[in-house]
């Protein structure tokens, strides 16, 4: 509830008194030019209520002439009945016939007073003719826009009805005074129409563009269902028949088809190689594209930094042996024993760094380092001793498809997806990344990633799923 | 790979995968009998009690996890050890497959050069 988050209402004294007059003057009306009139007819029903009521009481209190059907107190008195049926009507949900019994009670009241005021002096008589003006005004905020024409022929009716016996005797003076107000209420009519007819408009036009927006809204949103839906298609289609490649390729590596040549071995091989790297070229394409469209979750649990970096560093040892370059891993003492973290996308963050650092290093090795800068922080380190990165290729490091040229491309072989990969997924453990780079001496990559991220997802130690699984469900 | 051989039910609807997996075992003289979904499978485990079933997670019909949760309910497969084939990288679906009862999870493409070794740890456990 919005009134709650008022400051006075936290006030009990001053809340009580406030919250039902603002409650009062809520509209209920969901349509906007409804809601409009509602809101125009509450603020004048309770500012007329309260001030009429009062004016009730003053004027029964101080007055001394004889009471009759028409007079002073009694005209009041009716005015402020129609008022209260309008209040009630309003209260009940009917506008139009609140808003016609308001005005009625408006007309009462002021033409009431116009009336028995009239004949006592002449400065009394003008003073009271500016109050004829008084409902067309008010039924222009409250009324339905095709009342307000009937209003003011209404209003200059009963503005000559009081003339008839004003208390001005030249006729000259009446004819004229009579001339000029009746133009102004026909003027002051017109314009009130106008406006209010200018006034809707903009309202339909605001409804309108409102309308779009949220069409719009929902639109992008199918999109984007979409997009995820043909990526997760994608995923599978392709992914399949090359695991079935890689499969056979490896089975026949394997000798389960039958001895083969070492002609025949190498071919494999090469086939193996270049199957895996396809692979993983569409893994990233998808990995990222899946970040990009916000499909990847985070997943913060407990863990042990250590216990997930070694095993991580087990697997990843083979890259290194392949290549017969040193992979060391170390912690100093003050790492952690628990973080909060995502244990896959620290897992993919380790691999791709580390992947990319075997990848470019040729003599030397490749350290990955863990620590902590403060109690509030813990850093993974992954340093090699490879070619290194130009400083003006370090800006852009982190960008998607920048493997520093495409003659590097070709001799390293990769999509230059995986530091784009990293560095959003640092992002969304609330981490940071920063590189550091001396060509030819080794390039040094520094995650800082906080103990216990405030995770902008919900707080979920093990994702439940729906129990209903999703046929294509490739892509989460 | 010695040690004695161990039996496995695979239900894969990809032919392929029932292929490579079918060359894997028998090149290590392990018997295997494979189905392409469900329903099949388990048929097979009425009169076919293997040490391990392997189960595709996104098989048509009856997903893995339903499969799964069938072969427990009915009993079909009291001394069998659960395998879910996941595909690679699905967020979480090996942790979650760990979760929802599988004793274990191959991701494919799977190595076939690595499937004894791999069976042998999951019964030896």
């Amino acid at each position: 509830m919005t009134m709650m988050t008022k400051p006075w209402a936290r006030s009990t004294l001053l809340g009580s008194f406030l919250k039902p007059i603002q409650e009062w003057l809520t509209p209920r009306a969901k349509e906007r030019d409804k809601a409009f009139r509602e809101r125009g007819l509450r603020l004048a029903l309770a500012l007329i209520l309260s001030l009429g009521l009062l004016s009730v009481i003053l004027t029964i209190s101080s007055y001394r002439e004889a009471w009759s059907v028409i007079s002073v107190p009694t005209i009041q008195i009716y005015a402020l009945l129609l008022c209260g049926a309008a209040a009630v009507a309003v209260q009940r949900g009917n506008l139009n016939i609140g808003g016609f019994l308001f005005i009625g009670g408006l007309y009462i009241g002021v033409f009431g007073l116009v009336i028995l005021s009239r004949g006592e002096n002449i400065e009394r008589y003008l003073i009271s003719i500016p109050l004829i003006l008084v409902p067309v005004i008010v039924g222009a905020l409250i009324l339905p826009r095709s009342a307000l024409v009937w209003m003011t022929f209404g209003s200059m009716s009963v503005f000559g009805v009081i003339n008839i016996q004003s208390p001005i005797t030249d006729p000259i003076l009446a004819s004229s005074l009579f001339t000029t107000f009746s133009l102004v209420l026909v003027v002051a009519g017109l314009l009130l129409y106008f406006l209010r007819t200018e006034f809707d408009r903009r309202l339909d036009v605001l409804a309108d563009a409102l309308g779009n927006a949220e069409t719009a809204r929902q639109r992008a949103e199918l999109a984007d269902r979409s997009k995820l839906q043909f990526l997760a298609n994608m995923s599978h289609e392709l992914r399949t028949p090359l695991n079935a490649v890689i499969g056979y390729d490896e089975a026949m590596l394997g000798g389960m088809v039958g001895s083969l040549s070492d002609e025949q071995m190498r071919v494999l091989g090469h086939i193996q190689v270049n199957s895996r790297r396809l692979l993983n070229l569409i893994n990233d394409v998808l990995d990222l594209s899946k970040i990009e469209a916000g499909a990847l979750e985070t997943f913060f649990t407990p863990m042990s930094p250590r216990k997930v970096i070694e095993e991580t560093a087990d697997a990843l040892r083979g890259l290194s042996q392949q290549k017969k370059i040193d992979f060391t891993v170390t912690f100093t003492p003050d790492v952690p024993e628990v973080v909060l973290c995502d244990v896959r996308k620290l897992q993919q963050i380790m691999t791709n760094l580390v992947g990319n650092a075997v990848k470019f290093t040729s003599v030397g090795g490749v350290t990955v380092q863990v620590d902590a800068p403060d109690t509030d922080h813990w850093r993974l380190s992954v340093q090699d001793t490879g070619i290194g990165i130009a400083e003006h290729d370090l800006k852009t490091i982190f960008e998607p498809f920048r493997q520093i040229d495409n003659s590097d491309t070709r001799r390293y072989h990769g999509t230059g997806l995986g530091l784009a990969i990293v560095s959003r997924l640092v992002t969304s453990l609330e981490g940071n990344i920063v590189v550091r780079s001396v060509v030819g001496k080794g390039s040094q990559f520094i995650a800082t990633f906080p103990r216990a991220p405030i995770p902008t997802a919900e707080l979920a130690p093990v994702p439940v799923k729906d129990a209903e699984p999703v046929q294509q469900g490739e892509l989460t | 790979m010695n040690g004695k051989p161990i039996s496995v039910l695979l239900i894969d609807d990809d032919p392929n995968v029932r292929d490579v997996f079918r060359l894997a075992m028998t090149y290590n003289n392990f018997p295997i009998m494979v189905a392409q979904d469900a329903e099949t499978g388990l048929n097979y485990l009425q009169s076919y009690q293997p040490d391990v079933v392997v189960i595709d997670i996104f098989l048509p019909g009856l997903d893995g996890y339903q499969t799964l949760n069938r072969i427990k309910r009915e009993h079909l497969a009291p001394g069998s050890r659960f395998v879910a084939m996941t595909a690679y990288y699905t967020s979480d679906t090996e942790t979650e497959a760990l979760g929802k009862g599988f004793d274990g999870y191959l991701s494919k493409p799977f190595d076939p050069n690595q499937l004894a070794v791999f069976l042998h740890q999951l019964v030896d456990r």
